[in-house]
């Protein structure tokens, strides 16, 4: 059985709210959570909460499954400016350990959060390439997925994941299917105040997408399921946008090298949801 | 005519002096005024602390905000402090936790590389498990240094292992240590406090080493001599003051350290690349100016305009 893992907005809460959210979950049929970009740089700035994190879910009944490595200017592998790539990678490299740590063998990359117009498109597509280069042979070593996202900003078309998954045939390099921005390249054309042209401005037009899911789907390891109404990513819960679950969940089911699937239900900050109704709501869509 | 100035005043004078600042809980803007007050009282160099290396690690936005931060108010990094702790010392001696922190210490080395920083105060060990013997200890030290070590020298960051008063971190253990990993990037931290503590605190109960040394079940090695025998192999150093009983960090004059004597022997000491002021003003409520016009006048710089 694919496991089915829950996303939480960790860094707006103490220690003991993060405990009280986590005893939520499990209390709700929650088993998994994601080790989410937060919860590792949380990690990673404070060395006690390395061993305390995880026993708190421990003591919720609850493990890790899936990762998102954190994702910014500074973060992403397609920073193209040479003299802040060391640290980049050893950040990563830190980071993967981390997640190898916490027992997690699959984990989200965005190849590019911000592009950067003074650099060209192919630039950092290179500078992808060469943070690859020097991170898969670690992930290899760990056993971790990484898992390249489609999102709908110059960078990060399914195009884009596929060209790089082509390059570094491994299989510890897949695709992670975010839902919610394949619904905002799929239908934003229609859909007026869409927020993906305000990411290509001065870039370049935008290359809406079609097909997005049947194009990934060889490839897809882990996945982003949340809702929208194809103006904002939201990442509300099913049900609150236009996505047509159904025949997206039987397709998914389909994916051949699937690990898990995840809720990136942003619950607190931006959609302010109870814990019970997003578990709720992906246990309609997935019954 | 006057005298050309000797060589080891020259050294002196090139030598550069700079301040533990404590960045923890503050936003940027309290940051920039922090950083601002010392630049304001004529330090020219702050640490680049374990606090802010935690900032650097948990907030990767920090990693240009900070620095752009320091270069702003006229500053700039001079030594540095890995953090330190159970989970991020080089003896940490549990298998299955070694592997996050050796990644976290190249990821921070290489942060300090970054920075521009070519000096490091490392702690062998500052949280004994106490399942593990201290030679179990000792050796995963050994261990750890045996992989990081490459890649300070790659980065040009000298490590100083610091003498604490505590199990695994004598003068014995630093220069074991030091002499295991002949390296111009593995030296030693000298902590005027420290050392204070193992060289004076044996008359009073109270005394931090009777506790830290009893937790382990041996007795308190005291120890002689400590800036003689490290002198050799300083390249970094923790100024601090304290009566030899607490850990106090606190401003030269307030404890019973020889001052004069202390910088009297640094300055010869042939490898120290910087000296660093670890008060912990915070913690006293110590005005940054009192802070450094005490370091001043000790260097015998008062009178100059700006060092």
């Amino acid at each position: 059985m694919i496991p089915f893992t829950y996303c939480y907005d960790w860094n707006v809460f103490d220690e003991r709210g993060r405990q009280v959210a986590m005893a939520e979950f499990a209390a709700n049929g929650a088993k998994h959570l994601v080790l989410t970009n937060a919860l590792i740089e949380m990690i990673s700035g404070n060395p006690k909460l390395y061993l305390k994190l995880r026993q708190e879910a421990r003591d919720a009944g609850l493990d890790f499954v899936d990762s998102h490595m954190p994702f910014n200017f500074e973060t992403d592998i397609a920073l193209p400016v040479p003299e802040y790539c060391p640290q980049m990678l050893a950040r990563m490299k830190f980071n993967l350990e981390l997640i190898h740590d916490y027992g997690v063998d699959t984990c989200c990359f965005h190849i590019c959060s911000r592009y950067r117009k003074e650099y060209t498109m192919a630039q950092h597509m290179d500078a992808a390439r060469r943070s690859l280069e020097e991170l898969l042979p670690v992930a290899e070593e760990l056993g971790i997925v990484i898992c390249l996202e489609n999102i709908f900003q110059p960078c990060n078309l399914v195009d884009d994941v596929l060209t790089l998954i082509r390059e570094f045939p491994s299989e510890y390099v897949g695709a992670c299917y975010d839902i919610g921005h394949a619904y905002l390249m799929e239908q934003g054309m229609h859909v007026p105040g869409c927020v993906v042209p305000s990411h290509w401005e001065g870039v370049a037009p935008v290359p809406w997408e079609k097909d997005v899911l049947d194009r990934m789907l060889p490839h897809i390891v882990n996945c982003h399921l949340h809702d929208n109404s194809g103006d904002l990513d939201t990442h509300t819960i099913p049900g609150m946008g236009r996505i047509d679950w159904a025949p997206a969940m039987a397709k998914l089911r389909t994916a051949p090298r699937l690990r898990n699937m995840q809720s990136e239900v942003i619950p607190v900050r931006r959609n302010g949801l109870p814990i019970r109704a997003v578990v709720e709501s992906f246990k309609k869509i997935l019954n | 005519m006057s005298k050309p100035p000797v060589e080891t005043e020259k050294a002196e004078r090139e030598i550069p002096f700079t301040y533990l600042c404590t960045v923890a809980g503050l936003d940027e803007g309290a940051r920039r005024m922090k950083f601002a007050e010392f630049a304001a009282n004529g330090a020219k160099h702050i640490v680049l602390s374990d606090g802010m290396l935690k900032l650097l690690a948990g907030e990767p936005k920090a990693y240009l905000n900070l620095r752009q931060e320091v270069r702003d108010a006229g500053l700039d990094f001079v030594d540095a402090h890995a953090p330190f702790g159970a989970e991020c010392d080089p003896a940490l001696p549990v298998p299955e936790y070694r592997r996050q922190m050796l990644a976290r210490l190249k990821f921070n080395l290489q942060l300090i590389a970054d920075f521009g920083v070519t000096s490091c105060c490392v702690h062998i060990d500052t949280t004994l498990y106490p399942e593990y013997p201290l030679a179990r200890h000792l050796d995963a030290a050994r261990a750890t240094l045996d992989e990081v070590l490459p890649l300070a020298e790659r980065l040009g960051v000298a490590i100083g292992l610091e003498n604490i008063f505590k199990p695994l971190n004598t003068v014995d253990d630093v220069l074991t240590l030091i002499g295991e990993f002949p390296s111009p990037c593995l030296g030693a931290c000298f902590d005027s406090g420290h050392a204070n503590i193992m060289e004076h605190g044996m008359n009073d109960p109270e005394c931090l080493a009777f506790d830290r040394f009893g937790r382990a079940g041996v007795p308190v090695p005291w120890e002689k001599d400590v800036l003689d025998r490290m002198l050799p192999h300083i390249v970094n150093c923790h100024l601090h003051d304290n009566c030899a009983v607490k850990d106090d960090h606190d401003l030269p004059g307030r404890g019973s350290v020889d001052w004069a004597a202390t910088f009297a022997k640094l300055r010869t000491a042939p490898r120290l690349k910087s000296m660093q002021s670890e008060v912990i003003a915070v913690k006293h409520a110590i005005p940054v100016k009192t802070l450094v016009e005490t370091f001043e006048k000790l260097r015998g710089n008062q009178n100059q305009d700006r060092l």
